[in-house]
Formats: structure tokens, C-alpha cells, sequence
């Protein structure tokens, strides 16, 4: 062990937080789970492309609909993002990270904040891959691409579908904060999930209007005509899961012991 | 002039009290073994001390601050707790790269600190690869990442060969001739004797001695013997 001669620190910021929590997907298990979120929800429009499944009537928002299926991929962000912030509990490696940066909540938001935008960073890309595959699909089927890029609608479901992947990446980090793993965030999530689907089976679809997935369905196609019931129901639910969640995470970061 | 002031420390866990009581100083410059058998709540204590954990009762402070009160902790304080406290899925550059950018250290330091670590030539390989020895001298170049003024080493030498040994014994005589402090918990007692100046010796939680290495050997033939005489009289006390 030579010694060395060295510069000393800049000093932490959020900055630093971020690139840190950026450079915990470089393994190969994050990686992977990257480009399944790319990749995954591309190949199956392809897919659905070529069988000629997708059908539309050429007028209104289905025009749009090839482009934004390719974002509806929310819950592979969701398992990468608690893979990646599990991983810090899981390999111990929490420890070395408040060592260096004590200030815990600082710590936690960093994760938080990496995770949301991560999720929207894999929307915009799912976005601008599925705009490269559709819209020459589009054209070859005859539909005048001036008209899709010109309605509305498709702009606001882009943007819907870009927030639910926020906020289930939010979501889904948050969980693993909070019990320190990535397993249980996901575990969670998909007994939501299916806790949900049954009970709509059972019931009807109208015994989970207040749930969070029939929530975040409303969010990421708000301009769908056949789901009806004010905007504000959804918002609010998604709002306050999320609230209630986030805060749930950095309450415990802070009270509990981190090792 | 104290670097670490540890007062009055009580640290339970569930119904347990793992630190009971515990004061003792460790002075700026000197290089100071942290003693104890298993769970007697050194690596509790060291927690406290860096953070990690909040104590039950009573304080420990380094630099006369709480260690979460420190600007650019990295720069005042390293700290080797565990071996495995790396992703294995990273290599060890990635691993120094990811704390250095949470720590605010410049990257330019992490090819120097793998060489004085000796892992460059492990540097791109996955710390699954790595051995124990491998992973604990990874975990030393993440502890003098920031340079720092105080090294706190939990059990450094385990998995560590002769040579990293010795070579960790010159990095501590090293630091503490250029003025830095160190405390070292380890149960290599004779080994640990070759390096430090002073003991805290702690048994059940509770303080058992602490003072200059000559005062505590004083009538033994060997560090060990102090040890196991403190502890011992401790445990009959205690009986």
C-alpha cells in the first residue's frame, strides 16, 4: 500500500447524490432491467403491429394509440427502480453510502428523485422509439401523420402515461426504502395490483374506482371516453397513495437506525 | 485535545442493553485499539459514533460534533465497518466511483487509492470475484477516500493475508506519524499491540480499562494478558 498524493473534496451536493444513485444501474442485473424497459413494451407493438392486431377507426385518439402503448410499461420502471434502491439494503452498501453522506434525508431523496426521473426518462425514450416504429407504420396504412401529431389527445396521454411511470417508479422506490428491499416493494405493489383485478372481477369495475391501479389507468389515458367520473377522483387517489407512501419512507429513513 | 468523546453511551436493542454506560476519549494523534470479545458492543458503539445508529442514552461525538453534523464527513472521518459492504454485481472502481460522487470526492482520486490498496490490477473486476482479503482492502480505499483526519476501523485485518496485513499496520503507523488519529478494533491482540499507543478495553457494554498501552500492561507480560485479566475480573465482578 504506496502512499499517494491527492486532491481533496468538493464537498457533497445533490449533484453528487444523484450521479451516485445514477451510477448504481451500471451492474449487469440493472442493465438488463433497463433494456427490458425499452425493449419489452417495442417489441411487443412490433409484435402487435405485424399480426395486424391493432385495429383503428382512423379518427380521434386510437390514431395515437401504437405510440403511447409503448410507454405502458410502468411496472418493469418499478422493479428496476426498487432492484436499484433494494440493492443499497440488500448488499450493505447503505453503510459506505451515510458515511459519506450522513444527512440521511438528503440520502433518501436522492433515491426518490433518481427514481421519478428515471421512470420519465424511460417514458420519453419508450416514446421517441415507439414514435420511430409507428408512425411509418402509420403512414404505410395511410393515416395522415399531421393529424396524429396534431390531436391533443395524443399529447395528453403521452404526458398521462409519463406520470403514472413516475409516480409507480416513485412509488415503488419508496417502498423499498421503506422495508429495505426490493422484493417487498415489488411484492406490494403486485398484491395491489391483482388485490384490485379480483375485486373488480368480483364486484365490478366500480368496487375499485377509488384503487390505486384503476386510478393510474384513468391517468394514463385521461382523455378515454368509456371510463367516465370526474379527473379529480383519480388525482386525488394517486396524490394520496403517493403522499402517503413517500412520507411513510423518509419518516422511517430518519427514525430508524440505518444498519 | 479529544477526536472522539463517547459519554455516558447506553445502547439497547429490543430488551438488551448492548452498551451500558460507556465514556472513554480517544486523543487526537494517537492510535487507539477498541477491545472487547464478541458482542461485547464495540461494533454498537462504533455505529452510534458514525451515525448509523442513535443511541438509547447519553452521546458520542467526533470532533466535538455528532458525526451527521459534520461538514464533508469524508474528509474527517474513514470508517471500515464491514468487508461486504459492496455491490457484487459492481466492480471495485465502480464501487469507490459510486461513494466517491455521494461523498463529493473527485474520481481522480480512485486510481491512486487502488494502488495503495493494492487492487488495480482487480480494479474492473465484479467484487464477486473478490476474495474476503480482496473486499476488506476495497473497503480501506473507501475509507480513505477523503483523505481523512480520523480512520475508525472495525475488525480491519480480517481476511487479510501477511502481507495485508503488514501492509495495513505501515498504513496506520503512517497515518498517525502525519498527525492522523486512529481507533482499531480487532481481535488480533498481538497483533494490534505492534501499532497502538493506547486501549479502551470494553466488556458486556461496560467500560473494563482504558488508559496509555504501558499502563494497561503494566504486571502483564503481553496486551493479551491485560486483556484477559480486565475482562475476566470484569466477568467475576459482573457474577
Amino acid at each position: 500500500m504506496s502512499t499517494v498524493t491527492v486532491a481533496g473534496p468538493t464537498g457533497t451536493s445533490m449533484r453528487g447524490l444523484l450521479t451516485a444513485q445514477l451510477l448504481k444501474l451500471r451492474t449487469r442485473g440493472g442493465l438488463i432491467l433497463l433494456a427490458l424497459n425499452l425493449l419489452l413494451p417495442l417489441a411487443v407493438l412490433v409484435v402487435t403491429l405485424a399480426m395486424g392486431q391493432q385495429t383503428f377507426d382512423l379518427t380521434g385518439a386510437d390514431l395515437a394509440r401504437p405510440l403511447t402503448d409503448a410507454i405502458d410499461n410502468p411496472l418493469l420502471a418499478l422493479i428496476l427502480v426498487a432492484v436499484v434502491a433494494g440493492a443499497d439494503y440488500r448488499h450493505g452498501t447503505v453503510v459506505p453510502t451515510l458515511l459519506a453522506e450522513p444527512r440521511r434525508l438528503r440520502v433518501a431523496l436522492s433515491t426518490l428523485l433518481a427514481a421519478g426521473g428515471i421512470g420519465v426518462a424511460i417514458a420519453a425514450v419508450c416514446a421517441a422509439l415507439g414514435a420511430a416504429i409507428a408512425l411509418p407504420w402509420l403512414a404505410t396504412q395511410g393515416v395522415p401523420i399531421g393529424d396524429v401529431l396534431t390531436d391533443p389527445d395524443l399529447w395528453w396521454r403521452i404526458l398521462g402515461q409519463t406520470t403514472v411511470m413516475a409516480v409507480l417508479s416513485l412509488i415503488g422506490a419508496s417502498l423499498a426504502i421503506l422495508l429495505r428491499g426490493a422484493l417487498g416493494s415489488i411484492l406490494t405493489v403486485l398484491g395491489i395490483s391483482f388485490g384490485e383485478g379480483f375485486l373488480a372481477g368480483l364486484l365490478g369495475p366500480q368496487s375499485v374506482s377509488w384503487g390505486l391501479f384503476s386510478s393510474l389507468d384513468r391517468l394514463g389515458d385521461p382523455t378515454a371516453a368509456d371510463l367516465g367520473g370526474p379527473i379529480w377522483q383519480p388525482v386525488l387517489v394517486v396524490v394520496g397513495v403517493l403522499t402517503a407512501v413517500v412520507a411513510a419512507a423518509l419518516v422511517s429513513t430518519a427514525r430508524r437506525d440505518a444498519a | 485535545m479529544s477526536v472522539i468523546r463517547v459519554n455516558g453511551l447506553v445502547k439497547r436493542y429490543g430488551r438488551r442493553d448492548v452498551v451500558r454506560d460507556l465514556s472513554f476519549e480517544v486523543p487526537a494523534g494517537s492510535v487507539t485499539a477498541f477491545l472487547g470479545l464478541n458482542g461485547a458492543g464495540k461494533t454498537s458503539t462504533l455505529r452510534v459514533l458514525l451515525g448509523l445508529a442513535s443511541p438509547t442514552r447519553g452521546s458520542a461525538t467526533v470532533f466535538g460534533q455528532p458525526y451527521a453534523a459534520l461538514d464533508h464527513p469524508a474528509r474527517r472521518v474513514g470508517a471500515v465497518l464491514e468487508a461486504n459492504a459492496s455491490h457484487p454485481g459492481r466492480t471495485g472502481r465502480r464501487h469507490l466511483a459510486v461513494i466517491a460522487a455521494t461523498a463529493g470526492v473527485p474520481k481522480r482520486r480512485i486510481a491512486g487509492l487502488l494502488d495503495q490498496v493494492g487492487l488495480t490490477a482487480a480494479a474492473d473486476a465484479r467484487v464477486k470475484t473478490y476474495s474476503l482479503g480482496m473486499k476488506q482492502r476495497l473497503a480501506l480505499a473507501t475509507a480513505l477516500l477523503g483523505t481523512p483526519e480520523l480512520l475508525i476501523l472495525d475488525e480491519p485485518t480480517n481476511g487479510l493475508d501477511p502481507a495485508g496485513v503488514r501492509e495495513l499496520r505501515d498504513l496506520v503507523r503512517r497515518h498517525a506519524a502525519t498527525g492522523g488519529t486512529v481507533l482499531v478494533s480487532s481481535h488480533q491482540l498481538a497483533e494490534i499491540a505492534q501499532v497502538v499507543d493506547r486501549a479502551v478495553v470494553i466488556h458486556e457494554g461496560r467500560l473494563v480499562g482504558s488508559g496509555p498501552i504501558d499502563e494497561l500492561t503494566a504486571g502483564h507480560d503481553s496486551l493479551e494478558d491485560a486483556f484477559f485479566a480486565l475482562t475476566q475480573t470484569a466477568t467475576g465482578v459482573s457474577a
